[in-house]
């Protein structure tokens, strides 16, 4: 067990405090507002539900005043709002049947993922550790993906009509566990300690094609790797936001270690080539590029989401229905892949540029923990996790908005699910354990 | 140190493509949410237009006694249109956000759902506090007893029934047959079931053309009478009033005089009561083709009748260049190329009742907002005056011995203790084999008319013994309900 972190006489954590006041005013707000607004919604289990994600948050504060005081304050209150706003759309949804019994369950999975944060805070190895397993991370990470193409469930709508194609869940007497967002950690860690060992020689080796600089060799392993993974998960998973994320936290980590521009755009180069071979190969790829680029042509069938998420956008407008008094329902997932349009319906675009404000402010302050690390890897792995989650978060809102395609990716601590929360409450804890030492 | 340095570099920059992207997706939201939100809010494929639908609280329809005629419910939570009485379905119309609305439902929809221009006020104020916004009820003219009673007289078949106030222009029951029943229009199947042969969603009254055969003499004997060229007392004898007829070598048979055995002189009276055809076919001639063009035209045909709804024009002629002498002789009858709706023949009785005005027809009475504030409250107006009193009476006389002179077609409209003027009508048609339509349009009472009815069973037979008995079954039921 490690313990990190001077025991630094009870700091109190001041700022996080009066920030979390402010999570208190959303929730309480937004509560009201749904039982105003929404009748039809059972009011007490609303303010419990509600209620509880507020002390959760109180608890982790109070658990960092106590293990870790000196761990950066704006973190859990932007996490806690960011889930605030999420468990209050998702709560609001109940309205729709088929939403309808999610909150509960975000609720507990926000509980637990709030208990796996404890635990990284308390017991995740050392930095030290973390370096030397750093292929056994890869494998794990790596072996979860194999395993879940072998032997996992596909639980979206197509499975119940024998449409199972795309594997991506674990499941277990009913509760089902999407072991990509483990390896997204996994992945982070094993980027970080790889880069970190290689930074020397990274530095110098090179070589020339002309006049293009090309990666040393050493590069050419992880690339490898993440452009495999990558292929995998495009072709067996019909996961491209997940592809996309990967390839996303390598080109930013290689970057970071390497400052060469020149990498990033050749790892660009690498995949992109391996999408148009996709595209090429795989009739399921040149769909879903074909309804990204004119999903009206599609509005009723195969790009009903997107079109339907556009609209709930268009009808919420600059200042939104206001919470409770939209039809975010209407959109399939909505609770999901579709949450940002939800929020953007009863927010508004003010709530929208709210929270796309909220993740910046999330990724700025990763970044900030990385620049203030007390080593190379940990700055290499708070670079690798905050990617993760801004680039999660850009994946799926950029989908949203007709950015790029759609994919299945979750918006973190925001859509319903609980591998999700799990992560990115792991990812939360590294990166407070990584702040502590500044 | 010029690692670190190097390293916190690189960071900026990864912040900086983070801002950046942040900042397209910002972009993005402001174009799809303001710049392109106008396009897409009304798409129809926005299933919030439907809930907008669905929040508002529709107006209802009630009678002329406030007898609720059509109102929405709930059931399971959806909202669903009933009518209480399911002949009214072609007036009142269908409500559907599937097959959208029709009669009144659609005439009057800015009513019903509340949008009208009249209340602006009180519905902003509902939809800041999202409330369903509330329609204004409707109140027609329709009397629902009335209404029945014409429903149940007229029986099954094909046919129309009419019931006003001669005196007001007040529509007071409006039967169409076949008929369906709005209430169900949006159950599975039901509207594939109406869109058949015999076009039940068809309101006869007002969109139905029929020949009108005898009954069109009245119009042919106002004209008459209006000419100065007859009186009631201008006699017609010997062949002129049994016939055969030669016209330009076509032959109208001696039985279309309808006249008993041994009569073979009539006055101009007694021609329209035994509805001598060959005499009204020489008045028409005699009076031409303009003059009796002009005094159909004077009783609406040709003309849009003004009314909440849209009707069919009636016209006596199509094409007025092969107008023959054969043609006007027939038309004046009633046969030949006359087509008329069953409202234009209620308008032409109101005349005749009410002393040579036309009034206005109307079904719509008032509407009330929910606030109890008074939208409209339509009044009795004169929309063409058509005869001169004395021609009105003297058409009214005439027609009084349809039903109460010996040997009159209507005599089976005498009703005891009240006094019935009418005019049969038994138009035959061109289908082989099918039965001629039967007509009855009569008023009562006979010296203060304050109802009038308009009775037509398409291909019933023959008028006197069809329509007419229905006609008195009307009158003598909705006489004592309506003062």
């Amino acid at each position: 067990m490690a313990v990190v972190g001077t025991a630094a006489p009870s700091r109190l954590r001041g700022r996080e405090y009066g920030l979390l006041l402010a999570v208190a005013a959303v929730l309480g707000a937004g509560g009201w507002l749904l039982v105003v607004n929404l009748p039809a919604l059972p009011a007490t289990e609303t303010v419990r539900e509600l209620a509880s994600v507020f002390a959760l948050f109180v608890v982790a504060s109070l658990f960092l005043s106590w293990r870790l005081p000196g761990a950066d304050q704006l973190l859990l209150p932007v996490v806690a709002l960011l889930g605030a706003i999420g468990l209050l759309s998702i709560r609001r949804l109940g309205t729709t049947p088929q939403f309808a019994g999610y909150a509960g369950q975000q609720v507990k999975w926000m509980a637990i993922g709030m208990l796996v944060l404890f635990a990284t805070v308390l017991f995740a190895p050392r930095s030290e550790t973390l370096k030397r397993y750093k292929y056994t991370a890869a494998l794990v990470g790596f072996g979860l993906i194999v395993g879940t193409i072998l032997f996992g469930v596909d639980i979206t709508a197509g499975a119940a009509t024998g449409g199972g194609r795309y594997k991506r869940w674990f499941g277990f007497h009913g509760i089902y566990f999407q072991p990509v967002e483990i390896l997204k950690v996994m992945i982070a860690i094993f980027y970080a300690a790889y880069l970190d060992e290689k930074r020397e020689l990274l530095a110098r080796a090179e070589w020339r094609l002309g006049h293009l600089r090309l990666p040393p060799f050493q590069y050419l392993g992880p690339l490898f790797l993440t452009w495999l993974l990558s292929l995998l998960l495009l072709t067996f998973q019909n996961d491209l936001g997940s592809a996309l994320l990967f390839f996303g936290i390598f080109l930013t980590m290689l970057y970071v270690a390497s400052e060469r521009s020149s990498y990033v755009i050749i790892g660009l180069g690498v995949f992109v080539t391996g999408v148009i071979l996709a595209y090429r190969v795989f009739p399921h790829v040149r769909q879903r590029a074909e309804i990204w680029l004119d999903p009206w042509r599609y509005a009723h069938d195969q790009a009903y989401q997107v079109v339907q998420g556009l609209i709930a956008l268009a009808n919420g407008g600059v200042l939104g229905s206001g919470l409770g008094q939209g039809h975010p329902g209407y959109v399939p997932v909505a609770n999901t892949d579709f949450i940002f349009t939800s929020i953007g319906e009863e927010w508004g675009l003010a709530g929208g540029l709210g929270v796309l404000a909220l993740f910046l402010l999330l990724a700025f302050r990763g970044l900030r923990i990385a620049a203030r690390a007390r080593d190379p890897f940990e700055a290499l792995l708070a670079t690798g996790l905050t990617s993760t989650v801004a680039l999660q978060a850009l994946v799926i809102i950029g989908g949203n908005l007709r950015l790029m395609p759609l994919t299945g990716v979750t918006l973190p601590f925001m859509s319903y699910g609980g591998s999700s929360l799990l992560a990115n409450f792991v990812i939360i804890g590294l990166l407070l354990r990584i702040s502590a030492h500044g | 140190m010029d690692e670190l340095n190097g390293a916190a570099r690189r960071l900026e920059r990864l912040g900086l493509f983070f801002v950046a992207a942040f900042f397209v997706l910002s972009g993005l939201l402001v174009y799809w949410q303001v710049i392109r939100a106008p396009n897409l809010v009304n798409r129809p494929d926005d299933p919030r237009l439907y809930a907008a639908q669905l929040a508002v609280h529709r107006g209802t329809i009630i009678d002329r006694r406030g007898s609720r005629l059509a109102r929405t419910v709930f059931e399971r939570g959806d909202p669903v249109r009933r009518l209480t009485d399911p002949s009214l379905s072609l007036l009142i119309g269908y409500h559907s956000l599937r097959y959208d609305n029709s009669g009144l439902e659609a005439a009057y929809n800015d009513y019903l759902n509340g949008a009208g221009r009249n209340q602006p006020l009180d519905n902003v104020v509902r939809g800041l506090l999202h409330q369903p916004q509330l329609g204004d009820t409707l109140q027609l003219t329709i009397d629902d007893r009335i209404q029945q009673l014409a429903d149940q007289a007229l029986g099954d078949g094909e046919g129309v029934a009419l019931v006003a106030d001669p005196r007001t222009g007040q529509i007071l029951a409006m039967v169409s047959k076949p008929g369906f029943d709005a209430g169900l229009i949006d159950q599975p199947g039901y509207w594939d079931s109406l869109q058949v042969p015999g076009s039940p969603l068809l309101n006869r009254a007002i969109e139905g053309r029929y020949t009108p055969g005898s009954i069109f003499k009245t119009i042919t004997l106002a004209t008459a009478l209006s000419t100065g060229a007859y009186r009631l007392d201008s006699v017609f004898k010997g062949q002129d009033a049994t016939g055969p007829l030669y016209v330009d070598g076509s032959l109208i048979h001696a039985s279309a005089s309808n006249l008993p055995d041994g009569v073979d002189r009539v006055t101009l009276k007694e021609a329209f009561k035994y509805s001598d055809n060959i005499a009204f076919a020489l008045a028409g001639l005699h009076v031409g083709a303009r003059a009796l063009l002009d005094g159909a035209h004077a009783f609406g045909f040709d003309q849009a009748i003004p009314f909440d709804l849209p009707v069919s024009r009636s016209t006596v002629s199509d094409d007025l260049n092969g107008f023959s002498r054969f043609q006007i002789a027939t038309s004046a009858f009633g046969q030949g190329t006359v087509q008329v709706t069953p409202l234009q023949m209620l308008l032409a009785d109101d005349a005749v009742a009410n002393g040579g005005t036309i009034m206005s027809p109307y079904v719509v009475k008032r509407i009330t907002a929910a606030n109890g504030e008074v939208l409209l409250d339509r009044q009795p107006h004169p929309w063409l005056d058509v005869l001169t009193p004395k021609v009105a009476r003297d058409v009214s006389e005439a027609m009084l011995a349809v039903v109460n002179d010996p040997g009159g077609s209507g005599y089976l409209a005498r009703l005891p203790g009240v006094q019935v003027a009418g005019k049969t009508g038994t138009a035959q048609v061109d289908t082989p084999g099918a039965l001629p339509h039967s007509w009855f349009m009569a008023y009562a009472p006979a010296d203060n008319p304050r109802l009038a009815v308009v009775v037509l069973k398409v291909h019933g037979g023959e008028g006197a013994t069809v329509a007419v008995p229905i006609a008195a079954q009307i009158l003598a039921g909705a006489l004592p309900l309506y003062h």
